[in-house]
């Protein structure tokens, strides 16, 4: 059995893993565009205020899965799905093409940011929190600012959802000035009750955090002098730099153009498939009966589900586990 | 006493700091932490914790 495996992240490495435990025969074959490792995912939206004591940015190199016995294919992209002959079409780093076949294919393609259409046009002025490389970005800013002895960076963060509010909380604790733009008139509104989220507007003030609700961001253009121009409702305003952090967008492409159905994530049954057997969805990128689940408990448990079925020692469907979501916001429970 | 870290996130638990937000005192080795215990930062189990080796 052949095990071709796109993405990564918590989901693709997670089963690559599992299958290996579970079924030690099969050929597992891991295709991702990432160069740098398996990384920690939850921790990119609070790894400025601590150092790497306390936590570890790269958990696993591409080496040490490849001596655990996965055909790690780095710095690879899955450019398109041959489904009549089961195989992945995929452009290695210098540009040579190659048909991978496969008699399962596991898109664990996860999610990007979400940047709407008409931010698109000033996107080289702020940053996202997407990948390791984004954060390493913003990172360096900060070291080239520090090293400069210039005062700390005066940051817009455009988002008051979860990864928006994290980001804040530790940009601020790690010492620069931090002005939240948010569209609706109260913080995380779509999971916190009215009264939490008036509690946490009142925490962020108090930690020196700039909230601005009921401000939709129309869009950026860069300051000659200095930074990003960010413009609201309420006016125009330069900022050190920006970060969008407004939701995520499923990456479903590759599914969509192999003429698989595609609604927010990957359709897929409660045991991963699409409506091809050979080829199933976990992590972020798939809606399993209608539902995503973009956290790293449920997907950790879908990783470690499919290897199960795929291996042929289980023909159950999956059922969520219980997760709590956590708020990383410093001081504030 | 030995450092562990979450397989999933890379949050470290050190026995010498203990997790005071979740209860765990400092001093407690990794072993003392109850099963229940949920890793602070990603809401893992024990299980996906490993020894820090270096």
């Amino acid at each position: 059995m052949k095990v071709v495996i796109v993405g990564s992240g918590v989901a693709g490495v997670g089963l690559a893993e599992e299958l290996r435990r579970q079924a030690p025969e099969a050929d597992v074959v891991l295709v991702t565009r990432d160069t740098l490792g398996f990384y920690s995912r939850p921790s990119l939206s609070h790894s400025f205020s601590q150092d790497d004591s306390v936590r570890r940015m790269v958990l696993k190199t591409f080496s040490t899965l490849a001596s655990a016995g996965i055909e790690v294919r780095a710095g690879v992209e899955a450019v398109s799905i041959l489904r009549p002959s089961r195989q992945l079409d995929v452009k290695n780093a210098d540009d040579c093409r190659e048909q991978l076949s496969y008699d399962h294919l596991v898109l664990a393609t996860g999610s990007e940011a979400l940047v709407p259409g008409i931010w698109q046009g000033g996107r080289e002025h702020f940053f996202v929190l997407n990948r390791l490389e984004d954060m390493q970005a913003m990172r360096a800013l900060r070291e080239r600012v520090a090293t400069a002895g210039l005062p700390p960076i005066h940051w817009a963060i455009v988002g008051g959802g979860l990864i928006g509010l994290e980001v804040a909380s530790d940009l601020r604790k790690a010492g620069d000035g931090v002005s939240v733009y948010h569209a609706a008139d109260r913080l995380m509104e779509r999971t916190l009750d009215v009264e939490t989220s008036e509690r946490l507007l009142t925490h962020l003030r108090g930690q020196g955090i700039e909230v601005m609700l009921g401000q939709r961001v129309e869009g950026f253009a860069s300051n000659a002098e200095f930074g990003v121009t960010v413009t609201a409702a309420g006016g125009s305003r330069t900022f050190g730099a920006a970060v969008v952090a407004i939701g995520f967008r499923p990456r479903t492409e590759l599914a969509a153009a192999a003429g698989l159905a595609v609604r927010r994530g990957i359709v897929c049954d409660r045991r991963f498939a699409t409506e091809d057997p050979a080829i199933h969805a976990v992590g972020d990128s798939a809606e399993v009966d209608g539902v995503l689940y973009p956290f790293v408990v449920p997907i950790w448990s879908q990783a470690k589900h499919l290897a199960f079925l795929l291996a042929g020692k289980s023909s159950a469907e999956w059922t969520p586990p219980a997760f709590p979501i956590r708020m990383k916001i410093h001081g504030f429970r | 006493m030995k450092k562990y870290v979450c397989s999933v996130c890379g949050h470290i638990y050190d026995p010498a700091m203990g997790e005071p937000e979740s209860g765990i005192a400092p001093g407690t080795p990794f072993e003392g932490i109850p099963d229940s215990w949920r890793c602070p930062d990603c809401g893992m189990d024990k299980s996906a914790f490993e020894e820090l080796s270096d």
